[in-house]
Formats: structure tokens, C-alpha cells, sequence
């Protein structure tokens, strides 16, 4: 166990080189620094001058990925690549380029917190509940009930998500008054503004959910023990809530964990149109002010939890599953 | 009993999270105080008054910094006034032998030196600041600090010992100092760099010092040498106070002297912005540790001023909080202002000390509908610092009553609008072969291309007529536009005298213009039609689409075929590096209210492809350019509006770009906030306002009165539903 | 008349060559596999119910109106009286780059029937009140009356255009972005997941390498990266790279299902009697894998659907020469907080995707339960 941890761990290495590599060259194949600076500095009196004075003082005067200037290891540490995406591989995440001087690191701490705040009510909500609805359509399999969920579930997918906010922004804040529109608070005061975001992910999740969870609950009933089950006298509730849902959290599970790093990188939208200072904001800002430090600290961190997440799958398989071994 | 007790526990609390529902975004009791509520929509990031240019910045710098000078709060044309010095300076003049011109307004060629002696008032105090606390042996406590001893610490304020200092000349000259620092990349050095004398040698000092300082620390550390890292680690304490400076120097404790190679009135203009702002030595000290930097308590995010307000927080994706400065100094609300003003209100508190307002809260809104829906609500006092979010809601006429909806006139909510000093212009590059050139055939195509764009119908469409139509660059209210039928530009307007604006010429004349340019019914002479790309970086923009389909269609009419060619940001901006583009659409907002920043744009030496300069239409006509130095440096009059007129028909016949028109501003606020003069210059004006708490409570409570019907019936709805269902798991369960 | 008719079989194109391959290899790849019984099965099976007869119609519709929108022609530049314009020299017509596709024809009095700026649905005056000049030359302030009044089944845009008339050409972009992408990414997929579960080893490697990375960075994060590269970003560079970043995924069962296969008796024999390598995967692999592909594909196109309106959100748009929904979307936002609000441009869009992806999904659910023995369920 220890011993394929620590080799998927190695893994991972190469994997977040190429997600560097990847971001390094789509953001400085074509655009130079200079371009950068004079993006950042503004334009409406900016001189060659002080572009350069800014790459100086930013370290953008070095060559792109590798230095002839220098000899021995200064070909490869003395440039952009190294300076600044290599550093990623020790989680510095250095400073952002547009927001002067402000550290990366301590902006995504101080986000997560609040994306969490939203993210772990709704994914933990959007668990219980859909499992919930799955299970009943799974009882009444067949029957009116569940074509009609069924129905309900495949409608409720085909609308985009950006309606649902909207529609509950309307209703719940502007005609019934009863949550604030949007804002964030410090402590227990944000509760009142995270209902209706909370609400909102739920009836998004709610539709695709349901109808994947109900295929693995009928699955598991289709099976040769449940049948066993049932002839040996076993109540269908106890069939059902004891052995199939057992049984059937294994595909459900590894759903759940490919999940986690969505948890992290938050929500863009809602936390876009609730004002809520997340992750998912903050990636949209640095994209909108092409602020490459910022994106490609969000781009390593997110393969880093997806590594982390795939790894946290294969070894659930073995704890759900004995059969499954790890090599 | 035990679970009945549960069960009462639970019901309970759900009943007081739903009777306590309420939409208020503000913990309790926080609106009932002297508190200006607010919303902005971009996250500062530079609060520092060196590096800042962007409004949304402004408008905290501004209330925590003081300039010299600052605008008159209510006298229009805009007037300036002195805040921390004694009265405004007058310029001394020194012709190229260093030898006192004794003449008021000495022509510019005999000009080498002007000097202006500012005098600053006694008696002012920074607001309380760590950076000013000593202990009993005069030494600053916060010297030598280290990770620990500022554990918990996020800004200044938070800081266990405070103290303070008064004001003294010194501290403009440092901030003078610190715009040619390269590790600032102050936005304007490159414009201040060509009249303050030594202002680019001290620039040079600093470079080379940086420069030896990373060789050495290179040399030290080897290959492995990441200078990001280090500086951050060990940051290079640049001595401001070492090199000799002339532009700048100190004459006493309470005077310094800024000197000049040249005429150049504009300069009072800058020094009311908050590029020269008092900077106290100590702050410098202060925040340059490294275990500030570590923590980012940084002046980039700390503000230290004599304003009327200090920064007390600062979560610039969430939150901003400003509360008053006890220290501040003598200020009062003007007893005088234009006629009319006294009628509107506007000198009820005339004489009352400033500032009336405690406490300011500003929450980050991104998307425009949910905090147009709060201001509705009443949430916000007032649409906030940009205003323009919400030019869908506002419909008004030029001339007449400002358009209201009959909700908003009920709820008393108040617009003010005024014509903003900003230039909206559709450029063409004058370096292309198709748009640009200065024949008299392509002067026509362009004459008929600004015909044919007709901003009335823009103004209709996409601004719900809140602008003006423009005729040349100058905006109204400054120096030198020229109102009403005189003010027409003769070669694409006539004056509408019903109607009392401008209009552009008839499509028949524009197609008349295209067959005297070559391009009769818009066909190039191989018969195909002529088509012209408009470059933009808007694609993202949703309503760009719009736009750009409406320009489309306008140009159809004279047979020109637009395409657009969007790109990112960057590349853009490579273009209009290069020359490489055809059309392009762009604003320009006052830096100050002087015609020199807008007649500027055209002149030729600012070329962008050239030069590197705002001129980005790279314009360059030798008669404009003689009349352009000419008027600079002249002191407004009728010899002065005389070479504006001048200049203006040469632009408005070569028309190297469409003056589209100036947008009108306008701000929403509720009955509750007094004080609002719409003011285009100045970020620092809640100094004046002042709000009614009681007011706002009552009508807060009016309009937000919780709907709880229909939760009830969802929830009853929901029981009804999971009865039946128990009811058949339960029976089949047993086999019923 | 005569001169049209000329212009269209001189001139005519197809817009998107590959909306048309699209289709053409759909109904290839249809006819042989009806051959098959399994599929043939499955098809009578799901077509028995009408509420899958109902899907597919309408997805034939809006299949309809979408190549209907990549057909046309490049007619005769015309003066102002109708008359066809002369080449100075050669004296012969000249062609308009500009394409009117067959969609255009059809749809001309709607396109013609622009009107100044917002009108509600139906309405035969404008939203809101203007300053203008009446017919008796007086000026006054009301509500102007539409040039084509109640013409407007889903009222105009804020340019006054039909918005019936901009819904339905964001069919084509829809479809496009739906179905195009997932036609590129196919044959990428195929390949990879095949070889990479039928070699194994260092093969197997290197392709699950390249999937993981390019999965693993967050895909907002990606498709805006690549966007970067392009001068001119339109449809085409936005399929691409949605393409780029949505291939990973269909790989990966892919590779599963290959793994499997590899294993069964009927490739080991096939591998026992020396058929080579590249017959097995082609002629064995491939067609068992294909009813994976196909579940792929229909339940992928909706999510690329709706993911276009989040990425026109966030400023990755598909030009402003092409119509999109997830732009009309983006650009009608703002308009709801207008009193009254402006609500025709939201719903109008929001049912025409609805009606799309509503019966893609359906279709797609019922193509599952019927392909995938495993789900079915009844």
C-alpha cells in the first residue's frame, strides 16, 4: 500500500512538469513579457522605459527556457521557466504580476476557507438528498413515479445552470424578500448568504444525480444476492437500505471523490453572481487580467488535487472492496 | 421525552430561521448609524498614490491621502483650492540665464525655469499609524520587527501602539522622489519626466543602484540566485534621501519648491491628484521589513494620510471599510457656490465640519443585476463609484426631466447627471492605406464613415440618450468646446435648432462624399465593396455584439462592409503598437479639466507607433502641431480659444477619427443621502455627504417586508408527498 | 430570376464542410451497423416508444434548420434599385463574398423586419420612450411605433433584430459546437483508448500520461489558455479547442473497454489463428466498442451545449459575426434589471435550448438503457 502510494506520488511528478510546460507555453509561445507589462502597467502613458524597469523589477528580463549567458546550472535557473514555474513544485507560490506584491499563497488560503463554506454544504446536502430521491425512484422502479422522476431528472439537466440563478435570485431575494441577493460575511453571519447558493447547487446536481444513482442502485438490485436476498423472505426495505446501498456506494463513492478538487477550485458562477470570494472567482480574475502567475499557480494547484483525488479513488476501491488490490 | 424534547428543539429553530428571514446583507443595528453604504465592482490593487491610475482606486487613495490642493466642491467651472497649504502658488519665472522675468505671463521660448513656492499649513497631523509610535527613548517601536510581533496583524490599524506627526514639506518632496523610483513604475513619470528638472537623472541614480545591488547579490548566490525570492526576503531599501534632486527640494519646515524646465500651467492640475501626496518617511521605514512585506502590510494595501478617513479594512474581493480620521484637520463645508445651489439644498450644512459621515462600507458586487437589486431594495445609498453599470435602467433626455421609473420616483430615489469630461472616439490609423492619409479623397471616406455611424442613433440605442454628440475632441465644460450652433462641426453636423442639439448630415450626402473619395455606393474600383476591419479586444464584452452589429449595419447604408477582428488584450495592444490595424474604438477620461489633455490625442510627436505616446491614431499635421505648442502653455483667454478654434477645424476636417460623443454620468442615491453634487475631478467628496440613519431604517424596514406564504406551502407540499410514499414502503415492507 | 438562379449554381458552398461530413458519416456508419442485429434490435426496441419517436423528430428538426444554415450561396452584389452590379472592366457580375445560406432565404422576412431597438413580444411599439419626429413632422416624446408591428412572435433585440430570427440561427452554432466537437475528438479517442488497452505497457503509458495531464488541469483554465493562441477567435478555433479538452474522457472508457475485450475468447482466438494486430482492433474491437462511442457522443452534446453559455459568460465567445445562445444569453443579463425588465431575450433562448437539449437527453437515456446491456432495466 505504502510502497504504490509513494509511486503514484513519483507519478504525479512528470504529470504536473506537463501541466507547467502546457500553461508556460500556450501564455509566453506567442506573448512576450513585454506584452505582459504593458498589459499590467496600463496604457495610457506607459514608455518602453518603464516596461523594461518593470520586467527588472519582476524578473521577466531573463530569457524564456533557457539562458546562454550563464554556464553550468544557470543555463536552466537563470530564466523565466525555472524562476517561476519550477517553484511551483515546492508550493511557493510566489507573488501575483498584476496585484503588486500581493502573495499567491496567502490569497488562495484565505479563499479556500470560503469556497468550502459553500462547496462542502452543497456537495454534502446534494449527497444525502440525492440519494435519497434515488433510492425512492429505485423502490417504485417501473411505476409512474419513476418515469415521471426520471422525466423530472433529465429536465432538470437540460437547464443551464445560470438560469437556476437567476430564477432563485428573483424569487427568494427580490419577490419574497427572504435571503439577501448576494454578499459575504465573516464567522456565523454568512450563513444568511450562503442559503441561496446552497440551494441553487443543489438544484443543479440534483437531476444528473439522481438519474446516475438510481442506475447503480437498479444494477445492484438486478444482482444475484439481492435475489438471494428476497427468497430467503428478506423485506424489500431491508434489501434495499441494507444490502443494495451497501453494495452500490462503491460506483457512488468514486463518483463522489473525482469530485474533491471541484470542492477546492469552487464554484465560478455562483460564486461569481453571489459574491462570494472564492477560488472560482479568483481563477476568472487572473484569466480576465491574464495574469500568469495567478493562472498557473491555479493550474498546478488544481492537477494537484485531481493527482491527490485519483489517488484517494484507487485506495477507496480497496477499502469498499477487498477484492481489489493495489500493486 | 428525550426525543420529543429534540424534536421541540428542532422545530424551534426552524421556526426562528424562518421568521428571521430576512434579506438585510448587514448584520443588525449596522444601518442605524452615520454610515455610507456602497458597493464597488473591481478589486483595488494598488493603493499606493505612486503607482495608482485607475478611478476605482482613487476614490479610497484619495480619502486617506490629501494632495496640495484639492477642487472646489461646488463651484463649477471647476475651480482649485487650496487643502493642506496656505493659498495656491504662483509661478516664478526664470528666463534660460537663470534671471527673474519680472513679467506676469512671459512668452514660453524665454522661458528655462519656473518655480512654484508651496507653503503647507502648520498644525496638520497623519492620521494614528504604528509607523509614528516611539518608545520613551524616541526610537520607532516597530523597528526591527519580526513574524511574531505582528502575528494577528492585518493592516496598520490593527496595531497595538499608534501614533502620529504633523505634516511637513519634506514629506511631498519624498513622494515627489519616490515617482521616479523604476521599482514603482509610477504611470505618469513619463509625462512628468519631461518638464521636472533632474526628474529623469534621479531616475537613472536609482536604476544603477538597483543595478549593482542585484550583480552583487547575483554574484553572492550563484546559479541558484532567484531574485524574486531574495527581494522579497531582503528588500533593497531605497534611499530616497541620499541623491540631490532639484525638481523637488525642501526650503523650510513648512515650504518646498518645485522646479520646472519649462511653462506648464497643467502641473497645479497633477499636484491636486494623488501622485503628489505627503508620504511620510517613517511609513516608508515602516512597511519595507521584511516581515511586513511577508505579511503584505505594504503601502501597495496601507494608506497613511491626513485625510478624512482612514482604511480600517481592506478585503479587496469582499469588503472595504473606511472610518473617520479623529486627527483631522480643520475643514469645512463651503459656505458659497454657484447660483442655484443654495435652492437645491446644496448649502444646508455650509460651515459644518467635515467629515459628517463616520463610517464607510464598500462590498465587492461583480454582477451588476444583483447590486442594482440591492440599491433597489435599499441596501445601497447610492449605484455606487461606476455608475455606468447601470445605463440599461436610466432613461433620460438631453434637455429635459431625467427619466425615472414610476417605482423609483415612489421609493424617492434622486438621479444626478452631468456631462462627463470623457471622450468616446471611433479611431481610424492614419497610417493605413485605406482609412488613414491626409488627401483630400481620404479625408472624405472618413468624413462620410463618421456621416454614416450617426452617434445620435448610438445614444439612442445603447445609452438611452445620455450623451452628448460629439464635434471634435474637446468635451463640454472644459475650456474651449464651443456650445450650441457655433460649436458645429461643419463638415459631418448641422445644428437641429427644434430640437437644439447637434445631427449629423444626411446618408445622401455621405454616399455624395464616397463617389468625391473613389469609392461610389461604397464599391472599390474593381467593383467589389470597399471593406474595412475593425480591431477590438472586446469579444468577451456581451454588449459589444450589439454594438459592433449596429456599426455594421450603419456603414451598410454607404455599401462599406465592416469585418471585425478581435483579439486578447495583449495583442490588441501589439497592434496599435505597430500601426497594424484599420478602425479601432476607445475613450479617454480627463486627467484634469484642460484642454491640452484632449487636443493632446492628435498631436503628432505623441505618435503611439512613433513614440510610443497617447496619440494612437498617429495623427501628425504640421499646422496642428505649430498651434498645439502654441496653445499649451497659454493661459485660457480669447488668444487661447482662438488657437483651440483653429486647431479644432483642422481635426474636424481631416477626421482622423469619429468623435462618437461624450457619455453623460449619472448617480442614483436614495432621499436619505444628501449632499450629492455631481463632481468629475474629485474621488473625495464623502467628506461633504451626510446621511439619515432614521430615514433609511424606516424605509429599509417598508421595503423588505419577508414573504413566507409560499415556503409554507413547499413545506407542506413536501409533507403531503412523503406521507403516501412511507405509507406504501411501509406496506409493502410487510408484504400488504 | 434568371441571374439567381445562375448565381446559386455558380456559387454556391457549404459553410461547415464538416457539419456535413458530420452527417454524411453518421449515416454511414448508421446504415452498417443496421446491418447488425444487435444494433437493429436496439434500434426497434427504443423506437417503439413515441416519446423517443417525439425526441428524435424534434432533434431532426433542429438537425434540419442546422444544415439548412450551411448551405448557401454567394449571390450578385446588387445596387440600390435591385439591379445587378457590372465589373467596370470585364463588364461581369460581381460575386459578394458574403454567403447567404438557405436558412437566410427562408428566413428573409423575418431577417428584413429589423426594427430600431427593443420591442416586446407581439407589441407594435417600441420598450421604452423616445424623442422622435412624427410623420406630421412634430417632435414628441412616446412610444414609437414599430415599422413592422406584430410581426414579432419573441419580440427584438436591443438593435432591434428578431429575436425568433436570432434563435434560430444559434442552432447552427449550438449543433456545431454539440456535435462537431465530439466528431473531432472521435477519431482521437478511437485510436488512443484502442491502442493504449490493446497494447499496454509503454504505449499504455504514454497515453494515459498525456490524458491524465491534460484532464487534470482544470478545463475553464485550458480552454481559455488556448484561446490565447488565436488571432481571430470564432467557432471553428472554440470547437477545436473544446475538442482538445473534452477527448480525455471517452479515451478512458475506451482503454477500459479494450482491456476487456482483449481478454475475450474471441480475440484470443483471433490472435491464436496469427490475424494481425491492427485486423483485430479494426475489425473486432473497434465495431464492439462503438455502441460506447455513440452513448458518448449523444449524452457529451448537451453539456457542451450549456458549457458554451458559461464560457460566453466568462468572455470566450464565438465572435460577433456568428450568433450564439450562450452570447444572446450573456447579453440580455443585464437587461433584466430594466423596469420593466426586458425577459423575452432570456426565455425565447432559454426554450430554444431547452427543446434541444431536453430531447438529446432523452433520446440519449433511452439510446443507454438499449445499447448498454449492463443498465438496462426493465
Amino acid at each position: 500500500m505504502l510502497t504504490y502510494i509513494i509511486r503514484r506520488v513519483l507519478y504525479a511528478i512528470p504529470i504536473l512538469l506537463g501541466v507547467n510546460l502546457i500553461i508556460f507555453g500556450l501564455y509566453f509561445g506567442l506573448n512576450s513579457p513585454d506584452d505582459m507589462a504593458e498589459t499590467i502597467l496600463g496604457e495610457k502613458r506607459v514608455t518602453q522605459e518603464q516596461i523594461d524597469d518593470w520586467k527588472r523589477q519582476h524578473n521577466y528580463h531573463l530569457p524564456k527556457m533557457y539562458n546562454t549567458e550563464e554556464r553550468g546550472l544557470g543555463f536552466f535557473t537563470q530564466t523565466i521557466f525555472w524562476q517561476k514555474s519550477m517553484r511551483l513544485f515546492i508550493f511557493d507560490f510566489g507573488k501575483s504580476d498584476t496585484a503588486e506584491g500581493k502573495s499567491i499563497g496567502d490569497e488562495i488560503r484565505s479563499r479556500i476557507p470560503n469556497s468550502l463554506a459553500m462547496t462542502i454544504p452543497i456537495f454534502l446536502a446534494s449527497l444525502f438528498v440525492n440519494l435519497f430521491f434515488s433510492m425512492i425512484v429505485a423502490f417504485y422502479r417501473g411505476t409512474y413515479l419513476d418515469n415521471s422522476m426520471r422525466f423530472i431528472c433529465v429536465f432538470m439537466m437540460s437547464i443551464s445552470g445560470m438560469f437556476y440563478i437567476i430564477g432563485a435570485q428573483t424569487v427568494a431575494a427580490q419577490m419574497l424578500k427572504l435571503v439577501p441577493i448576494s454578499g459575504f460575511d465573516a464567522g456565523l453571519y454568512k450563513i444568511k448568504f450562503l442559503i441561496l447558493p446552497i440551494l441553487v447547487g443543489l438544484l443543479r446536481s440534483f437531476g444528473g444525480a439522481v438519474r446516475y444513482y438510481r442506475t447503480v442502485f437498479l444494477e445492484e438490485i438486478n444482482k444475484d444476492y439481492v435475489r438471494t436476498a428476497r427468497a430467503k423472505g428478506l423485506g424489500e426495505n431491508k434489501v434495499l437500505f441494507k444490502h443494495a446501498l451497501k453494495n452500490a456506494m462503491i460506483p457512488i463513492l468514486t463518483n463522489v471523490v473525482v469530485g474533491i478538487p471541484f470542492l477546492i477550485m469552487g464554484s465560478l458562477m455562483l460564486e461569481r453572481f453571489f459574491s462570494i470570494p472564492g477560488l472560482g472567482g479568483y481563477m476568472i480574475d487572473a484569466i480576465g487580467k491574464q495574469d500568469f502567475a495567478v493562472v498557473r499557480s491555479m493550474a498546478f494547484l488544481g492537477s494537484v488535487l485531481y493527482v491527490v483525488a485519483l489517488i484517494f479513488v484507487d485506495i477507496s476501491y480497496t477499502l469498499v472492496d477487498p477484492r481489489v488490490r493495489l500493486k | 421525552m428525550k426525543w420529543t424534547t429534540r424534536l421541540n428543539a428542532a422545530v424551534l429553530i426552524a421556526l426562528a430561521l424562518i421568521c428571521g428571514c430576512s434579506n438585510n446583507p448587514y448584520r443588525s443595528g449596522e444601518t442605524e448609524e452615520q454610515t455610507y453604504f456602497s458597493s464597488f465592482s473591481r478589486a483595488p490593487e494598488k493603493l499606493d498614490p505612486a503607482r495608482s491610475y485607475w478611478m476605482h482606486e482613487s476614490a479610497i487613495i484619495d480619502q486617506v491621502y490629501e494632495a496640495a490642493f484639492e477642487y472646489h466642491f461646488l463651484n463649477r467651472p471647476y475651480e482649485i483650492v487650496p487643502l493642506t497649504t496656505e493659498s495656491i502658488p504662483k509661478p516664478i519665472y526664470y528666463d534660460k540665464k537663470g534671471k527673474l522675468l519680472k513679467r506676469k505671463d512671459p512668452a514660453p521660448e524665454k522661458i528655462g525655469r519656473v518655480e512654484y513656492v508651496i507653503k503647507v499649513k502648520p498644525g496638520i497631523m497623519y492620521h494614528d499609524h504604528p509607523c509614528f509610535a516611539k518608545d520613551k527613548q524616541g526610537e520607532p517601536i516597530y523597528a526591527n520587527v519580526t513574524l511574531a510581533d505582528i502575528k494577528g496583524y492585518d493592516l496598520p490599524n490593527d496595531f497595538e501602539c499608534k501614533g502620529t506627526r504633523e505634516l511637513e514639506a519634506r514629506d511631498y518632496v519624498l513622494q515627489i522622489k519616490r515617482l521616479a523610483d523604476p521599482s514603482i513604475s509610477c504611470p505618469i513619470y513619463s509625462t512628468i519626466k519631461n518638464y521636472m528638472i533632474g526628474f529623469e537623472e534621479l531616475h537613472d541614480t536609482y536604476a544603477k543602484m538597483f543595478e549593482d545591488e542585484r550583480a552583487k547579490r547575483k554574484k553572492a548566490a550563484g546559479a541558484s540566485y532567484n531574485q524574486e525570492k531574495d527581494e522579497q526576503e531582503n528588500p533593497f531599501i531605497v534611499d530616497y534621501l541620499g541623491p540631490e534632486f532639484e525638481g523637488a527640494q525642501v526650503l523650510d519646515k513648512y515650504t518646498y519648491k518645485i522646479s520646472l524646465n519649462a511653462k506648464y500651467p497643467q502641473i497645479l492640475y497633477w499636484m491636486c491628484m494623488h501622485f503628489f501626496v505627503p508620504m511620510p518617511i517613517e511609513a516608508l521605514e515602516f512597511h519595507c521589513q521584511a516581515a511586513m512585506i511577508e505579511k503584505h502590510i505594504v503601502l501597495n494595501r496601507c494608506p497613511v494620510g491626513t485625510g478624512p478617513y482612514v482604511l480600517t479594512r481592506f478585503k479587496p474581493n469582499e469588503v472595504m471599510e473606511l472610518r473617520r480620521n479623529p486627527n483631522y484637520h480643520d475643514d469645512f463645508y463651503p459656505s458659497e457656490g454657484n447660483p442655484g445651489d443654495r435652492e437645491a439644498g446644496y448649502l444646508d450644512d455650509a460651515g459644518k465640519r467635515l467629515p459628517m459621515i463616520e463610517r464607510q462600507v464598500y462590498r465587492m458586487e461583480r454582477e451588476s443585476m444583483s447590486r442594482w437589486r440591492k440599491f433597489l431594495l435599499g441596501y445601497y445609498d447610492s449605484s455606487g463609484v461606476a455608475s455606468d453599470v447601470f445605463d440599461s435602467a436610466i432613461n433620460m433626455q438631453m434637455g429635459s426631466e431625467a427619466m425615472l421609473s414610476d417605482e423609483m420616483k415612489d421609493k424617492g430615489i434622486k438621479l444626478l447627471t452631468s456631462v462627463s469630461p470623457d471622450l468616446t472616439y471611433t479611431q481610424f490609423n492614419m497610417l493605413d492605406d485605406v482609412v488613414g492619409g491626409y488627401s483630400e479623397e481620404q479625408c472624405k471616406l472618413r468624413q462620410a464613415m463618421s456621416i454614416a455611424i450617426d452617434h445620435n442613433e448610438y445614444l439612442d440605442i445603447f445609452m438611452n440618450s445620455r450623451g452628448v454628440l460629439g464635434q471634435g475632441p474637446i468635451p463640454p465644460g472644459l475650456f474651449g468646446y464651443r456650445d450650441g450652433k457655433e460649436g458645429t462641426n461643419p463638415y459631418i453636423s448641422k445644428w437641429d435648432p427644434v430640437r437644439e442639439r447637434h445631427v449629423r448630415k444626411s446618408i445622401e450626402y455621405a454616399e455624395q462624399l464616397m463617389v468625391e473619395a473613389g469609392y461610389p455606393n461604397g464599391r472599390k474600383p474593381d467593383g467589389t465593396p470597399l471593406t474595412v476591419h475593425y480591431d477590438h479586444s472586446s469579444s468577451g464584452d456581451p454588449g459589444f455584439r450589439a454594438q459592433f452589429k449596429w456599426m455594421h449595419r450603419r456603414l451598410q447604408l454607404i455599401g462599406i462592409e465592416l469585418k471585425e477582428r478581435g483579439t486578447d488584450l495583449t495583442r490588441y495592444r501589439q497592434k496599435r503598437q505597430k500601426g497594424n490595424w484599420q478602425i479601432m474604438r476607445n475613450g479617454w477620461v480627463a486627467d484634469y479639466p484642460d484642454p491640452e489633455n484632449f487636443l493632446f490625442l492628435f498631436y503628432g510627436p505623441n505618435s503611439r507607433v512613433k513614440t510610443g505616446g497617447p496619440n494612437s491614431t498617429n495623427y501628425d499635421r504640421e499646422e496642428y502641431n505649430v498651434l498645439f505648442k502654441e496653445m499649451e502653455s497659454m493661459q485660457n483667454g480669447p488668444e487661447r480659444q482662438a488657437a483651440i478654434d483653429k486647431m479644432m477645424k483642422i481635426v474636424q476636417h481631416d477626421a482622423p477619427s469619429i468623435w462618437d460623443l461624450h457619455p453623460v454620468s449619472f448617480q442614483l442615491f436614495h432621499s436619505w443621502y444628501k449632499n450629492n453634487k455631481p463632481h468629475n475631478m474629485s474621488s473625495n467628496l464623502v467628506k461633504y455627504q451626510r446621511i439619515d440613519p432614521e430615514l433609511r431604517r424606516q424605509m429599509q424596514l417598508k421595503w423588505n417586508k419577508a414573504i413566507l406564504l409560499p415556503v409554507y406551502l413547499l413545506i407542506a407540499l413536501g409533507l403531503l408527498a412523503i406521507v403516501p410514499a412511507a405509507i406504501t414502503i411501509y406496506r409493502r415492507d410487510r408484504g400488504l | 430570376m434568371k441571374e439567381t438562379i445562375t448565381a446559386i449554381w455558380n456559387n454556391w458552398y457549404f459553410q461547415d464542410f464538416l457539419v456535413l461530413s458530420l452527417a454524411g458519416t453518421l449515416t454511414f456508419v448508421g446504415l452498417k451497423l443496421a446491418k447488425r442485429d444487435f444494433w437493429q434490435i436496439a434500434f426497434r426496441q427504443i423506437f417503439q416508444r413515441w416519446s423517443v419517436r417525439i425526441c428524435f423528430t424534434i432533434l431532426t428538426l433542429y438537425t434540419t434548420v442546422a444544415v439548412l444554415d450551411s448551405i448557401g450561396y454567394h449571390p450578385y452584389l446588387r445596387d440600390k434599385d435591385g439591379d445587378i452590379e457590372l465589373h467596370p472592366e470585364t463588364k461581369q457580375p460581381v460575386v459578394d463574398s458574403k454567403g447567404v445560406s438557405v436558412l437566410d432565404i427562408v428566413l428573409r422576412p423575418l431577417k428584413n423586419n429589423a426594427e430600431n431597438t427593443f420591442s416586446a413580444p407581439l407589441s407594435d411599439q417600441e420598450f421604452a420612450k423616445m424623442t422622435f419626429t412624427t410623420e406630421e413632422g412634430e417632435v414628441v416624446r412616446d412610444y414609437k411605433p414599430l415599422d413592422h408591428p406584430g410581426k414579432h412572435l419573441l419580440g427584438t433585440d436591443r438593435i432591434g433584430d428578431d429575436v425568433l430570427y436570432l434563435c434560430l440561427k444559434g442552432i447552427r452554432t449550438g449543433m456545431v459546437i454539440g456535435a462537431l466537437t465530439t466528431l473531432l475528438v472521435i477519431p482521437f479517442a478511437l485510436f488512443f483508448g484502442i491502442v493504449a488497452g490493446y497494447f499496454g505497457g509503454w504505449v499504455d503509458d504514454v497515453v494515459q500520461y498525456i490524458y491524465t495531464t491534460l484532464s487534470s488541469i482544470p478545463p475553464i483554465l485550458l480552454i481559455v489558455s488556448f484561446m490565447v493562441l488565436f488571432e481571430n477567435p470564432g467557432l471553428p478555433q472554440l470547437v477545436f479547442i473544446m475538442g482538445i479538452t473534452s477527448w480525455t474522457g471517452l479515451c478512458r472508457v475506451l482503454r477500459g473497454e479494450t482491456m476487456k475485450l482483449r481478454e475475450a475468447e474471441y480475440v484470443q482466438a483471433c490472435e491464436a489463428m496469427g490475424v494481425s494486430r491492427a485486423m483485430i482492433m479494426i475489425r473486432h474491437i473497434v465495431p464492439n466498442v462503438m455502441h460506447l462511442v455513440l452513448i458518448t457522443v449523444v449524452l457529451g452534446f448537451s453539456g457542451r451545449v450549456l458549457a458554451e453559455v458559461v464560457l460566453s459568460y466568462i468572455g470566450i465567445s464565438v465572435g460577433a459575426e456568428t450568433v450564439s445562445w450562450g452570447s444572446m444569453i450573456t447579453g440580455a443579463l443585464p437587461e433584466l434589471s430594466r423596469d420593466p425588465a426586458i425577459w423575452w431575450q432570456i426565455v425565447a433562448t432559454f426554450l430554444f435550448m431547452l427543446g434541444l437539449i431536453l430531447p438529446a437527453n432523452l433520446f440519449g437515456d433511452a439510446l443507454r438503457d438499449a445499447l448498454d446491456p449492463r443498465l438496462r432495466t426493465r
